[in-house]
C-alpha cells in the first residue's frame, strides 16, 4: 500500500467530492439542524409557557411581566388577534387589561380583567403563568411577601436547558453523516460509473482507494464535529480529550462508511440504507431527550460510545478516567469494523476483477 | 387499458423491490423500530405539579384552589422526608414553612421559608416555582387582592385528557411514511427510464396509460399499507377506522401524482432524490403544527398535506366525525386528482 497513491486519490476526492449531493447533504444538514435548534429552543421549545396581552391603556404590567424569565411574553393589538393566537396554541393564556387597571389595583380594587385559556395547555403551564401573574399583580398593588425565601438545591448537579441537551446529538449527527455518507457515496459512485475498475487497472489498488475514501470521510467527519462545537461554543474544560473523542468517533464513522461503500451497489441503495439506520445511529441521542425512558437501553447502540463521551466531556467536564471504558469499547468497535472492511473488501475486489 | 399487463408490471416491481435488501427490507425494519419506539415512550402526560410541604398548616381553601390550577400540595411528616421526596423526583420542589410564620410576620419579622429543589430543576423553572412559595405565603398573610378574572377557555378543554407525545407522533409517522413514497414512485419511473426498460415496455402491447397506472398503484399501495400498519400496530386505528383509512388512502393518492411530477423534474436518480427531499420538507410542514401547536403561521394551511394531517389529528385525538371532516376528504380528493392529471400529462410529454 503506497501512501503517495492514497494521498493522490484523497487530493482528487477533496477537489471533486464537494460537488456531490451526499457531500453537500452531509455538510448542510448538521448546520441546518444546529440553526433550527438554536432558533426553536430559544422560543417555542424552551419549555416556557407563553402569555399574551392586550393593553387598553397605560400600564406597568408589560414591564413587570417581561422581567419574569420563565414566561414568554407577547403583546397584541386587539382582542380578536389575541384570541386567535390562543386558539392556535401560540399562547397558553391571553389577558386583556382594561384602561385604568393599575389605578384600580393600587386603590385596593375591585379591578377586572379577562383571560383566555388555551384548552390544550397543560395544567402545570397554566399554574406557572398564574403564579407569575399573581406576583406581578402583588407588585403592582404595592404589597410585598414578607418572608425571605432560601433556595436549597439537593445533589451536586446543575440541570442543563433542553437546547443544550441537544448538542451531543448534533455532534453525533455531524460526525455520522459525514463519516458514513461521504466515503460510502464516493465508493459507490465510482462503482456505478465504473471508474473503480479503471482505477484498479492503474498501480493504485482497491484497498488504497478504500483507504483514501475513508480518510476523506474521517477528515470531514472530524471537521464537522469540531465545527458544531465551535458554533455552540462548547468545548468543555478538557478540549484535548474532546479532540481525541472526536477523532475516534470520526474513525468509527468513516470505517462504517467504508463498509457501506464496499457492500452497497447503488446510490439509491445507500440512501435507503442510511434512512433505515437513522434510529440505530441516532438512537442514543434521541433516548437522552426522554429521561423517563430507561437509559441503559442506549448502551445497546454502537453510537452510544461516541455520544456519551462527547456529552460527558462537553457538559460534565469528564476526564479520561470517567470515559475510559467507553473509549476502549469504541476502539474495539473501530478495530472490528476495520477488520470487517478489510475482509469484505478483499472479497469484493475479486468480484470487480 | 388492460388489467393483465398492469397486474404483471405491479408484480414485477414488487418482486424487484423485495429482492433488493436495501429497498425492500430496510424500510420495514425502520417501520418496526418506529412501532417499538411508540411503545417505549410514556403513555400518559404528567399534567400537574406536586409540591411537598412541611411546617405551617395551609388553609384547605388555598389547597383546593391550587389543586384546581394543577398544583397539588402534599404534607410531609418531617423535613427529611420532604428532602427525600424531592431528591427522588416525587415532587418538583419542597417548601418548609415555619409553623409560627404568621406570628413572626405580624410582629414585624421576616421569617425564612425554605424552597428545596432537586438537582435536575432548570434555573428558569426554579424561578417559576419560587412564585408558588410567594403565592402561598401571600395568601397566608391574609391580604387578598381585590381582582376579579373572567376566564374563557378557547378550543376543546383537554384538562385531564391531554394527548401524550407518542400519540401526537403516530399520525406524523404515518404522514412521513406516506410522503417518503413520493421518492419511491419517482425512482421507480426514473430507474426504468435510465435502464432503457421503459422504452422496451412501451414497444410491447403495454400502453403509456397502463404503465403509469401500474406505477401509481404500486406507489399508492405501498404507502397506504405501511401507513395502515403503523396505525394498526399502535392501536390508533381503532378510533375512527373508516375516516382514518379514507384519509390514508387519499394521502397515498397524493403520493402518486407528486411522484410523477418529481420524476418529470429529475434527470437521474440523484436529482429525483434531491427534488423529493424538497417536496417532502414542504409537505411535512403542517405536521409541525401538531407537534408544536402555534409554531407555524396560518399560511401553512395552503399546503395540501395540511388537510391530511388535520384529518388524522382530529379523527384520532378529538373524535371528529364525517360531518366535520368531509370537507378535508373532498379537498384532498380534488388535489389528488389534480396532481395525478398534471403528473401524468407531464410524464407522458417527457417519455414520449
Amino acid at each position: 500500500m503506497s501512501a503517495s497513491r492514497i494521498l493522490t486519490i484523497l487530493g482528487k476526492d477533496l477537489v471533486h467530492s464537494p460537488k456531490s449531493f451526499h457531500f453537500i447533504q452531509a455538510v448542510i444538514t448538521p448546520l441546518l439542524c444546529t440553526l433550527m435548534v438554536y432558533m426553536l429552543f430559544g422560543s417555542v421549545l424552551s419549555g416556557k409557557p407563553s402569555i399574551g396581552f392586550v393593553f387598553d391603556g397605560e400600564t406597568e404590567i408589560s414591564d413587570l411581566i417581561q422581567k419574569l424569565e420563565f414566561l414568554r411574553f407577547s403583546e397584541y393589538e386587539s382582542i380578536d388577534t389575541l384570541k386567535a393566537a390562543v386558539l392556535s396554541g401560540k399562547l397558553d393564556l391571553g389577558v386583556s387589561i382594561p384602561t385604568g387597571f393599575d389605578q384600580d389595583v393600587r386603590k385596593g380594587g375591585p379591578a377586572y380583567l379577562k383571560s383566555y385559556i388555551w384548552g390544550e395547555s397543560l395544567m402545570k403551564d397554566r399554574a406557572v403563568i398564574f403564579a407569575g401573574l399573581s406576583d406581578v399583580l402583588v407588585e403592582l398593588a404595592g404589597k410585598e411577601v414578607r418572608v425571605d425565601v432560601k433556595t436549597i438545591t439537593l445533589g451536586n448537579g446543575e440541570s442543563k436547558p433542553i437546547g443544550q441537551r441537544f448538542l451531543p446529538l448534533l455532534v453525533l449527527l455531524a460526525i455520522m453523516m459525514s463519516g458514513l455518507l461521504i466515503p460510502a457515496s464516493a465508493i459507490v459512485d465510482e462503482k456505478q460509473r465504473q471508474t473503480l475498475t479503471a482505477v484498479t487497472v492503474t498501480p493504485a489498488s482497491f484497498e488504497e482507494v478504500v483507504v483514501a475514501k475513508s480518510l476523506l470521510g474521517f477528515i470531514m467527519s472530524f471537521v464537522m464535529g469540531v465545527l458544531i462545537l465551535v458554533l455552540n461554543n462548547s468545548f468543555g474544560a478538557n478540549p484535548g480529550l474532546l479532540f481525541l473523542t472526536l477523532a475516534m468517533a470520526a474513525a468509527f464513522a468513516s470505517a462504517f462508511g467504508a463498509l457501506a461503500g464496499v457492500l452497497l451497489k447503488s446510490l439509491i441503495g445507500l440512501t435507503n440504507f442510511g434512512k433505515s439506520l437513522i434510529l440505530i445511529i441516532y438512537g442514543p441521542g434521541i433516548l437522552s431527550l426522554f429521561p423517563r425512558i430507561p437509559q441503559w437501553i442506549a448502551k445497546v447502540f454502537p453510537t452510544y460510545y461516541i455520544f456519551n463521551p462527547v456529552l460527558e466531556v462537553t457538559q460534565n467536564n469528564a476526564g479520561l478516567t470517567d470515559i475510559g471504558i467507553e473509549l476502549i469499547i469504541l476502539a474495539i468497535l473501530i478495530m472490528t469494523l476495520t477488520v470487517i472492511v478489510f475482509f469484505v473488501g478483499k472479497h469484493k475486489k475479486l468480484q470487480i476483477a | 387499458m388492460k388489467a393483465g399487463p398492469i397486474g404483471t408490471l405491479i408484480k414485477k416491481d414488487l418482486i424487484l423491490l423485495f429482492r433488493n435488501k436495501a429497498l425492500g427490507i430496510m424500510p420495514h425494519v425502520f417501520l418496526v423500530l418506529l412501532i417499538v419506539i411508540y411503545f417505549i415512550m410514556p403513555s400518559k402526560v404528567n399534567e400537574g405539579l406536586k409540591l411537598a410541604v412541611y411546617g405551617s398548616a395551609i388553609p384547605q381553601i388555598l389547597i383546593d384552589e391550587m389543586a384546581e390550577e394543577g398544583v397539588e400540595l402534599v404534607y410531609m411528616n418531617s423535613e427529611e422526608e420532604l428532602n427525600q421526596g424531592v431528591d427522588d423526583g416525587d415532587f418538583i420542589m419542597g417548601i418548609v414553612i415555619p409553623s409560627d410564620l404568621l406570628h413572626r410576620i405580624s410582629s414585624g419579622e421576616r421569617p425564612e421559608v425554605k424552597a428545596v429543589f432537586g438537582s435536575t430543576t432548570l434555573p428558569a423553572m426554579k424561578k417559576a416555582e419560587l412564585k408558588f412559595v410567594e403565592q402561598i405565603v401571600f395568601v397566608l398573610q391574609g391580604e387578598p387582592l381585590n381582582i376579579h378574572t373572567e376566564e374563557q377557555i378557547l378550543g376543546p378543554d383537554m384538562t385531564g385528557r391531554q394527548i401524550p407525545m407518542r400519540d401526537r407522533l403516530i399520525p406524523i409517522f404515518a404522514l412521513f411514511i406516506i410522503l417518503m413514497e413520493i421518492m419511491g414512485v419517482a425512482i421507480l419511473i426514473v430507474e426504468e427510464h435510465e435502464r432503457g426498460t421503459l422504452s422496451a415496455l412501451l414497444v410491447t402491447s403495454m400502453s403509456m396509460g397502463s404503465l403509469l397506472t401500474a406505477k401509481a398503484i404500486t406507489g399508492i399501495g405501498l404507502a397506504f399499507l405501511q401507513a395502515v400498519l403503523i396505525l394498526a400496530a399502535t392501536g390508533i386505528l381503532i378510533s375512527n377506522p373508516l375516516i382514518l383509512l379514507t384519509g390514508l388512502l387519499l394521502g397515498s393518492m397524493l403520493v402518486a401524482g407528486l411522484g410523477f411530477l418529481v420524476a418529470t423534474l429529475g434527470r437521474d436518480i440523484m436529482t429525483v432524490i434531491a427534488w423529493s427531499v424538497v417536496v417532502l420538507l414542504i409537505l411535512f410542514m403542517p405536521a409541525f403544527n401538531i407537534l408544536l401547536p402555534g409554531v407555524m403561521s396560518n399560511w401553512v394551511n395552503v399546503i395540501p398535506s395540511h388537510y391530511l394531517t388535520d384529518l388524522m389529528h382530529r379523527a384520532v385525538h378529538f373524535d371528529a366525525r364525517w360531518t366535520e371532516l368531509w370537507k378535508n376528504c373532498v379537498i384532498l380528493l380534488i388535489i389528488d386528482l389534480g396532481f395525478l392529471a398534471l403528473g401524468s400529462f407531464a410524464l407522458r410529454r417527457k417519455l414520449a
